[in-house]
């Protein structure tokens, strides 16, 4: 039989602020992370906005500088989210033993700088290949995905297992639902999961321009362009930042007197088989992964209140979301309230998913729906609740998180109101 | 809980872009380590490896349509995915493919760095700093516009999943040896709970690039011992100093036992167990004890419900550093106790190098050809046992040994151990 599984921690580093309850806080105010890029200097680039983190600290979350060395931008994000989500658990080091403490993290591996990358190839075109760059020990390590896990269970005591996922934008829901697996098999008592990525790069940025995916509509109102269902909607986004929560085998959670924020009960995933950078318009692999978890959770349609929807403002996804909605839940779309934690922090790409489970997780806790903002004219076609623009107080008895990404994986979770 | 049958074995590797010529090769104790010939590597301390040629892309399907959008380990991965699933022979049309899994694990980089490359130099200004605005105008008006799909981390799942319309669950796992046998683990699970019937799961690296070994060269962690060729790579030996790399790829072929044997599919081994644990000290100071490999093994005893002592095969990791040998050793010894006297283990990487993100995958194929076959493969150049690795590692010479269970182990440079456990059938 499987072990229950509760969600007793969230930490975050978000465009909406640097913890989960000012993110919370500003998600319900509806209130715009999106700004200016301000990681490089994007003037010769055809995007020029992001979901930025701004006034970071890394140093308040990690005091110890020979343990912020090899931190990236992310991973410092990740690390910190990690710091925090243990706080308010009440789960430091010593609850449980190292190993039953595990860590299931989404995230990218770094990119290297422009002027490294640059020096690298003209060593090795102006030496006719002869000769080749070595990079430096601290470079490879800050940009290797793994070294912030590594950072986050020494300050920890993780020693349990761990896996860094990287489904693109469906990662951290995949490390989400992996970790609520360790927990239901027994192999950990106590998982970190989340994700954290930093894709506001000039390669990222780049990359994800020319396959035409960011919106180049709205640079001089940024906090205007990510608008998921709306008539006026034409890419998404990029955005930074982490958020990773604590799950818990409910029974040990209990017996220690944690307060249980929510319940994981549903975990799916899927894959499309369809095009690599497409969803299919008829949202088949979506359904399929929401009626996984569905079926998980054992709770039928109408048992769901909330959809913390994948909602990504580009014309595609959020019209084969929204089919793939109506298909699962039926007469009962029109009852639900979705609305899309994009349309104020932007695509936090490997991270998204778990954005989308902390508002799912204050959803059920606060019993109030985060609204999707800038929906001003809801696309004719799209004819869902959205919550627009202003959040909304509601029953949430449980809620479902989507994740779609690029290469056609799904992953959805649903997360239910704690009820004994 | 549902009972897990290997029923398909792929494995491409510099010894063969088959299961059939690596495992016989093996067997033979050949090597595909020699001097790197796919870029110069005399800038680098490190010069050996194990490099796939003239990969027969049509062999496995793959068209040059979808090869532009691969890189070279998506293509072995896809490769060894292929073989294993015509082994395997499911009807996968019958079955639905949404009780299909595919989990796959990589250490794959920002796509080629080479599409880059003309806009870099373009905006490189004479005393080397470059101008990103111009970068940033070039790049856009010139730079292959698919080079961010190539370099997508995941997309070993799409295109297996989009070959075969196999739709059910997944996770591409990032990480290096770890990362390949934490997919086949995970799919594992999986099937064992029942949420897909049938699974491929498996591990690739493209190792042999001038890119990978300008990130590794100054980590210290490769042989340099050049002059040696295939014994370069010399696991648990005195006289070794790091590891040889090399490309390829291995996956499994997964499905519910029952399932299999009613189809009168031919049977590998039953999965038993998984592991995984973490020395969450190793970024600064390593446990030279392997404390980590050690719970790993713990774990996969507990799950499989095995002794220590009915284990008969281990397919160890070797990296070949001298650390990381003496510590999975004593990582070993401690599990096993008295037990470990008896152990019969080997080391794969003399033959096929280190296929870092696909070595723990091909230790597991290792471990269930070798407990299908009854033999064993060796552990080449070991002329010297380091007495800080005391063990049978089945030296330089393939043995016949009958097998009832055997494990599958892997390391991560990062602290990871992982480890799986197989039952002859």
């Amino acid at each position: 039989m499987a072990r229950r599984v509760a969600l007793t921690g969230i930490g975050a580093v978000t465009p909406l602020g640097n913890d989960a309850p000012t993110t919370w806080a500003a998600l319900v105010g509806g209130q715009s992370g999106i700004g200016p890029l301000t990681t490089f200097d994007s003037s010769g680039f055809k995007v020029h906005i992001g979901g930025m983190v701004r006034d970071f600290d890394l140093a308040r979350a990690v005091p110890e500088p020979r343990l912020r060395r090899y931190l990236s931008r992310a991973g410092g994000f990740a690390v910190a989210a990690v710091v925090e989500a243990l706080a308010d658990a009440g789960a430091p080091a010593g609850v449980y033993e190292p190993g039953e403490r595990g860590i299931s993290m989404a995230g990218s591996v770094g990119r290297p700088p422009l002027h490294e990358l640059t020096e690298m190839l003209h060593l090795r075109e102006e030496s006719g290949g002869a000769r080749l760059y070595r990079q430096a020990p601290s470079a490879v390590m800050i940009r290797a995905q793994n070294v912030p896990v590594a950072v986050m269970a020494q300050i920890g005591a993780f020693q349990g297992p761990t896996a860094s996922i990287n489904t693109a934008c469906a990662a951290s829901a995949h490390s989400i639902g992996e970790g609520y697996r360790w927990i239901q098999d027994g192999a950990a008592k106590l998982v970190v999961a989340g994700g954290s990525d930093a894709l506001t790069t000039y390669l990222d940025v780049l990359g994800f321009s020319l396959l035409g995916a960011l919106t180049e509509q709205f640079a001089d109102q940024p906090e205007r362009a990510s608008r998921p269902f709306d008539r006026d909607r034409s890419g998404f986004v990029l955005g930074e930042g982490a958020i990773m929560v604590v799950l818990e085998d409910l029974e040990a959670a209990l017996a220690r007197g944690a307060t249980i924020q929510a319940e994981v009960v549903g975990f799916g995933s899927s894959m499309n088989a369809y095009r690599i950078t497409d969803s299919p318009p008829d949202g088949s692999g979506a359904v399929q992964a929401m009626a996984a978890a569905l079926a998980e959770s054992g709770l039928k349609p109408s048992g769901i209140d909330y959809i913390a929807a994948h909602g990504t403002s580009t014309p595609g996804n959020d019209s084969s979301e929204t089919i793939a909605i109506k298909k699962v839940f039926g007469d009962d779309s029109a009852r639900l309230a979705i609305s899309s934690p994009k349309s104020m922090a932007g695509h936090l790409t490997a991270a998204a998913g778990a954005l989308n489970v902390l508002a799912a997780a204050g959803a059920i806790r606060e019993q109030t729906a985060p609204p999707t903002i800038n929906l001003d004219n809801q696309d004719p076609k799209l004819d869902l609740d959205y919550v627009a623009n202003r959040c909304r107080r509601l029953e949430v008895r449980a809620a479902l998180v989507n994740a779609f990404a690029f290469g056609g994986t799904n992953a959805c979770l649903v997360l239910s109101r704690f009820e004994g | 809980m549902k009972r897990v049958a290997v029923t398909g074995i792929g494995i491409v590797s510099a010894l063969g872009a088959g299961t059939e010529p690596t495992w016989s090769r093996l067997l033979r104790g050949d090597s595909a380590i020699g001097p790197i010939t796919a870029f110069d590597a005399s800038s680098f301390s490190s010069r050996v490896g194990a490099e796939i040629r003239d990969f027969p892309l049509a062999d496995f399907g793959i068209k040059p349509r979808t090869a532009r959008l691969m890189t070279r380990g998506d293509q072995f991965a896809f490769a060894a995915a292929t073989l294993a699933l015509r082994e395997a022979g499911w009807d996968l049309e019958a079955l639905g493919g949404d009780r299909a899994a595919v989990f796959t694990g990589g250490n794959k980089d920002v796509s080629n760095p080479d599409h880059l490359r003309d806009a870099c130099l373009a905006a490189r200004n004479p005393d080397g700093s470059v101008d990103i605005t111009r970068f940033g105008a070039i790049a856009t008006d010139s730079v292959y516009p698919l080079f961010y799909v190539e370099g997508l981390p995941g997309s070993s799942l799409f295109f297996i999943s989009e070959a075969y319309g196999m739709t059910g669950p997944n996770a591409y796992f990032a990480g290096t040896a770890e990362s390949g046998l934490s997919a086949i683990g995970t799919a594992f699970r999986a099937l064992k709970r029942g949420e897909a019937e049938v699974a491929l799961a498996g591990g690739f690296e493209e190792a042999i690039t001038w890119w990978n070994f300008s990130k590794l060269d100054a980590l210290g962690i490769l042989s340099d011992l050049n002059e040696l060729g295939a014994g370069a790579s010399r696991s648990y030996d005195k006289g070794r100093n790091g590891s040889v790399l090399g490309d390829g790829a291995a996956f499994l072929a997964l499905e519910e036992l029952s399932f299999a044997q009613k189809r009168g599919a031919v049977v590998y081994a039953e999965v038993t167990g998984y592991g995984a644990a973490f020395d969450n000290r190793a970024l600064l100071s390593p446990d030279p004890g392997g404390a980590e490999v050690a719970a790993a093994l713990r774990a996969v005893l507990r799950e499989a419900g095995m002794a220590a002592d009915s284990v008969d095969y281990l397919a160890s990791h070797g990296s070949g550093t001298l650390l990381g040998d003496v510590s999975e050793t004593r990582g070993i010894r401690a599990a096993f106790g008295p037990a470990a006297d008896n152990l019969v283990a080997s080391a794969v990487k003399g033959g096929t190098g280190h296929l870092v993100a696909g070595a723990g995958a091909l230790n597991a194929a290792v471990a269930a050809l070798a407990t299908k076959h009854g033999r064993v493969p060796p552990t080449l150049n070991l002329e010297q046992l380091d007495p800080d690795c005391e063990l049978d590692w089945t030296p330089n010479t393939a043995r016949e040994l009958a097998i009832g269970n055997s494990i599958a182990l892997a390391r991560g440079i990062e602290g990871q151990a992982s480890a799986l456990a197989l039952r002859a059938i």
